[in-house]
């Protein structure tokens, strides 16, 4: 009814309709509707007239700002393949039409011409497509003023619209009157244009270096300048990928903003990224519909929790979800494949980043290399990273200020992902609902991904230092326990051989000094396996990390008693000096007998120099309070090792194989006590290492 | 003929056992393989089994012991590992499946219980010549028979599907 009415309105005004049917005839208002209404924001007008120079195939658009004159102006400017009379009647005047629409009719749309812009154009997927680019020009000045030519041979036209023209309510569109002439020259750009189309916009609506009103929004720029900077960035960054021939040159001749250019890029952004997760999602061989993940984490957060750089996650089927996403997502893929990646830079703990450090948006959806607006620009929250934070109460820690993304989809491969006329978001069908979804989705997996991590990032250094201690610690004891139930096989075999040894040695029927020979040899060999087999068992049972009430004097002994069968049987004299405490501490005794007795073991079978009587110190240094023992030899040294480096830094290459395993286990197991390794000295006349094990620590009890 | 039993993937293990065994006049059949294992367990019915605690076909020693026991409960069963620690010794020793457990890492003192364990089994030993007899034709059928076992297996195959 309502249309009925309206129609009948305008029909009044000029009698066209048939006597048996209606027609639409658009009020000359509409075109103030659509430009100002459905161009929602300034910026994207601007992007929308860039995206039509990129989408005639030109390699340079040149964007100036004159705000200090009077009236102010904006000019964009591209060097594409520009339009005829004929070209711009049928195309700028048409709104709603686009010749760059697939379902534009054959002979309707010009070929390109067989100039660069031509080719370029036709190399170009075609990022504009509903045909209202054009009347953004009426959401950014009172009028603009459009030269266009296809040829040098040319003149330009010149095409003249006030937008205050289409105020009047009562006028049909079709009855305004739109001016135009053909003249020689273009509007001062500092460049020579031999062809392509100048939109020229005067009494700019907004004030592009005013600073914007409000609440600032991190990352973005204050000024609108600023803002469309960053825009142009944002838009650029896929098409310098595929495209490198196309440029934004921007100028204005009032810079609101110091350092404006050069301000944070995704590119800059993305390089120093903490975690960076990127995802694919497709079709395994058999057609069924999965997702693969590969989380990067940048060296500081790999070294600091003790990850990998790169981690490759088994393909997830959507068809069949695992554990690793109960969220619920869709089981399907009718949004067909896609891809992207998400960034995050977690914020230092206990302290407010500065704006510098935040970025500039959410997550961005590409199309075809080209932004599709407004998804993670400004406030729009698609993948509903905000929302979450909103819903858990301050208890995220995927801040949605340092987190973004972009993904992307093509025209080729979802078909059925299409945009809405206002350039506001995708046309809400059911493949895109469940794009958005999975897209969530997502977002849901890599924040638990890097939620447990950084988690730990609220405990004290030595806690965390000590859980990833206990977890390598684990991993260490059943690959020991797998090797030393290996090693025991031959041994076995080994000590069967020396039984038949020792019962063909004591046959009375052999001589004497043969006898003695199988005797000392038996003797001998079983020394070795019996050495042998202490260190298998040292793996095969690799003592329980459990924190214990344990005396020093005690704990000493004990190391000494096992050291001192290898001690003699390598011929080196070591000796344990120094007081011995009878004062009880608390730590995992096994794991602390296991590193001090390897500690003296590496000392023992230390290289020396030819001549040098071989001789270990084990010195407990007088404390209270802690375990505090030093372990020396007087070995040729570790080469480039300077005091104080922390044992788990130290590279030993040695030629005993069993040395460098050795010490990473020492270090594994001071660093899960809570305590330190540290070289003292490593010279020609030999190393010195202490071992500091604390004998108090706060919140753990005996037997935790 | 044997009156003991040993199972272990390990063959120098099985070599040197049975030639520690033999320098003492005690018979020892070996086996790395779970079903060839309860074959000569059928066919010699040992007195003594001892097993390892990993074996290939089987779970693991501790249910491979498990049947045999429950096969013939008077047989003395003795697990040998070079995995289970101390404790699971001991609990494996409670369950009553084994009479003993001894591990692989002290290979000497294990060595001589395995052998004084055999030397017992062996007197206690009292196959009857009935036992020897199908025991020997087990052997010595086998050794003449797998080919013909394959042929004839192969055969049947030909047959099940219907070619030439």
């Amino acid at each position: 009814m309502t249309v009925a009415t309206g129609t009948r309105t305008v029909h009044a005004s000029g009698d066209r309709s048939n006597a048996d049917t209606l027609s639409f005839e658009p009020s000359a208002r509409l075109q103030r509707y659509l430009g100002r209404e459905l161009i929602a924001d300034p910026n994207l007008a601007v992007v929308e007239f860039v995206k039509n120079g990129y989408d005639a195939g030109a390699s340079r658009v040149w964007i100036r700002f004159e705000l200090t004159r009077s009236p102010t102006q904006l000019r964009i400017a591209d060097d594409g393949t520009g339009m005829d009379l004929e070209g711009f009647r049928k195309n700028w005047m048409r709104p709603g039409f686009s010749a760059k629409s697939p379902d534009a009719p054959r002979g309707v749309v010009d070929r390109p011409p067989n100039n660069d812009a031509g080719r370029r154009q036709r190399a170009r997927t075609q990022v504009g497509e509903k045909g209202l680019g054009r009347l953004s020009a009426g959401r950014l000045g009172k009028a603009v003023d459009v030269f266009t030519r296809k040829s040098p041979a040319d003149k330009w036209l010149h095409v003249h619209i006030n937008w205050s023209d289409f105020d009047d309510m009562t006028k049909a569109m079709s009855d305004v009157h739109i001016p135009y002439d053909f003249v020689d020259v273009v509007p001062d750009l500092d460049v020579q244009l031999d062809r392509g189309t100048v939109v020229q916009i005067t009494e700019l609506d907004v004030d592009w270096a005013r600073r914007l009103p409000g609440r600032p929004a991190f990352g973005r720029s204050r000024t609108r300048l600023g803002r469309l900077k960053q825009d142009l960035d944002l838009m650029l960054r896929p098409l310098d990928l595929a495209d490198t021939d196309f440029t934004i040159d921007l100028q204005s001749d009032s810079i609101p903003e110091d350092g404006l250019l050069g301000a944070i890029t995704p590119q800059t952004a993305a390089q120093t990224a903490d975690y960076v997760m990127d995802f694919e999602f497709g079709t395994d061989r058999q057609g069924r519909p999965q997702v693969k993940r590969t989380l990067h984490r940048s060296a500081e957060i790999a070294r600091q929790f003790g990850s990998s750089r790169s981690q490759s996650f088994k393909p997830e089927r959507l068809d069949a979800p695992s554990s690793k996403s109960p969220s619920a997502r869709p089981d399907e893929l009718a949004c067909r494949p896609f891809s992207g990646k998400f960034l995050y830079n977690p914020p230092p703990p206990g302290q407010r980043a500065k704006a510098d450090t935040f970025v500039a948006h959410g997550v961005l959806l590409y199309r075809d290399g080209v932004i599709v607006e407004p998804y993670g620009l400004d406030e729009n929250d698609w993948v509903g990273v905000e929302a979450r934070k909103a819903q858990r109460q301050g208890h995220d820690l995927v801040q949605p200020a340092t987190f973004w993304g972009e993904v992307h989809i093509n025209r080729a491969d979802n078909p059925a992902l299409v945009d809405m006329a206002n350039r506001q978001g995708l046309l809400e069908n059911e493949a895109s609902l469940e794009f958005i979804s999975h897209v969530r989705a997502e977002f849901d997996f890599f924040e638990r991904q890097v939620t447990a991590e950084l988690e730990q990032r609220w405990e004290k250094p030595e806690e965390t230092a000590a859980k990833t201690a206990r977890t390598q610690l684990s991993a260490v004891t059943l690959m020991s326990r797998s090797f030393a139930h290996n090693i025991r096989q031959p041994l076995m075999a080994m000590g069967t051989q020396l039984v038949r040894l020792e019962s063909v040695a004591s046959r009375s029927d052999l001589p004497p000094d043969a006898k003695d020979r199988l005797t000392e040899i038996h003797d001998s060999l079983t020394r070795y396996l019996d050495r042998a087999q202490r260190l298998v068992a040292g793996y095969a049972e690799t003592p329980e990390p459990k924190f214990e009430e344990t005396r020093v004097a005690e704990l000493l002994a004990s190391v000494e008693a096992e050291v001192e069968p290898v001690a003699l049987a390598a011929g080196v004299d070591v000796q344990f000096v120094g007081a011995r405490s009878s004062q009880p501490i608390l730590m995992p005794r096994e794991l602390v007998r296991a590193a001090l007795g390897e500690l003296i073991l590496n000392a023992i079978e230390a290289d020396r120099p030819d001549g040098r009587t071989a001789l270990v110190r084990v010195k407990q240094q007088q404390d209270a309070r802690d375990l505090v023992v030093e372990v020396e030899d007087n070995g040729s040294g570790i080469p480039g090792v300077a005091p104080g480096t922390p044992l788990s830094d130290v590279h030993v290459a040695s030629t005993k194989g069993r040395q460098a395993e050795g010490i990473v286990n020492v270090a594994q197991v001071v660093a899960y006590s809570r305590g330190t390794v540290r070289v003292l000295r490593s010279d020609f006349e030999g190393t010195a290492i202490l071992l500091r094990v604390p004998g108090r620590i706060g919140g753990l009890e005996s037997g935790e | 003929m044997a009156s003991a039993l040993l199972i272990d993937d390990d063959e120098d293990l099985r070599t040197s056992l049975e030639a520690a065994a033999n320098d003492e006049g005690l018979g020892l059949r070996t086996t790395g393989d779970w079903n060839e294992a309860l074959a000569l367990f059928h066919v010699f019915s040992p007195n003594l089994v001892i097993a390892d605690y990993n074996l290939p076909g089987s779970e693991h020693g501790l249910r491979l012991l498990a049947e045999i026991k429950s096969l013939r409960p008077s047989v003395r069963v003795i697990l040998i590992s070079g995995v289970v620690d101390a404790a699971q010794l001991r609990q494996a020793e409670d369950l009553g499946v084994v009479e003993r457990v001894l591990s692989k890492g002290d290979a000497v003192a294990t060595t001589k219980a395995l052998l004084e364990e055999i030397r017992r089994a062996e007197e206690t030993f009292s196959a009857s010549s009935d036992w020897q007899a199908v025991a020997q034709a087990y052997v010595q059928g086998r050794a003449v028979d797998q080919g013909a076992f394959e042929e004839l297996d192969a055969a049947l195959r030909r047959q099940a599907e219907n070619r030439p």
